[in-house]
């Protein structure tokens, strides 16, 4: 014992790094396979095949909105005001209809203000949103 | 015993290397997408979904690669051949006119796409 303490071992004197090794390459396999996906996106359905819609019986709401910045839900100027009563109009609560609308929007428009608009929609409960 | 010290600096090369470019890969093309409150999560193998970006300057890209107006058409349905009925994602500069979105819907509609998402970042 006295002659260990004296005089160490040369075979161990380096940092063991076989843990760190470990560690790191684990922590590099971790990295390549999970990173996570994470794509936050507005769905919009596009318009299918002419026919599709002819025999539809129930018509989807129609919103529009202007380049003037205004909103029309059927033909009816809607104010911001009151969109959330006529969308409550439109889908009563509880009903089992599908939340459906048609969007059209003004090609002059920013693609942020109609990502606004699409945004306040669906935050009133609006389901899917058809683009057209 | 086996010096694995090499082997050690590699693979911490290796992980510094993939912390500073995975995150640049996964995000895909540079654009400023516009904020919303609502956006829904994609998350069904969204890293196989086309991606369809188009920044603010009108340049196009399908997935991470450049293309023209002219081969857009081309070029989209060739990256959407074995994904029919999936959603194209439209990841489109903020403050482009919304004509330019238009566009490039109706060319994801011509390649028979149902149904686009308009990428947006989560408002805090």
């Amino acid at each position: 014992m006295k002659r260990h303490r004296r005089r160490p071992s040369r075979l161990e004197s380096s940092i063991n790094i076989t843990p760190m090794g470990d560690v790191s390459l684990s922590l590099l396999l971790g990295f390549l396979v999970v990173t996570p996906v994470v794509i936050e996106t507005m769905g919009a359905n596009l318009p299918q095949g002419a026919g599709a819609s002819a025999g539809q019986v129930k018509q989807d709401p129609v919103v529009v909105f202007t380049a003037e910045r205004k909103l029309f839900i059927d033909g009816r100027e809607v104010s911001a005001d009151e969109l959330p009563a006529r969308i409550a109009e439109l889908f009563p609560p509880g009903a089992q209809t599908e939340r459906k609308v048609l969007f059209t929007g003004a090609g002059e428009l920013a693609y942020e203000e109609i990502i606004a608009v699409l945004d306040r929609l669906r935050e009133l409960g609006v389901e899917t949103i058809g683009v057209r | 015993m086996p010096d694995i010290t090499p082997i050690v600096n590699v693979a911490l090369v290796l992980l510094i290397i993939f912390m500073i470019v995975m995150p640049m890969v996964r995000e895909g093309i540079d654009v400023d997408t516009p904020k919303a409150k609502t956006p829904q999560r994609l998350e069904e193998a969204a890293e196989q979904l086309v991606v369809l970006s188009i920044q603010e300057d009108g340049a196009l890209y399908v997935n991470l690669t450049r293309v023209d107006k002219s081969t857009l058409k081309d070029q989209l349905a060739l990256a959407y051949r074995g994904q029919e009925g999936s959603p194209i994602i439209i990841k489109g500069a903020a403050h482009l006119p919304y004509s330019e979105i238009l566009g490039l819907m109706e060319v994801c509609q011509s390649i028979g796409a149902p149904s686009v998402d308009l990428m947006a970042k989560k408002e805090e």
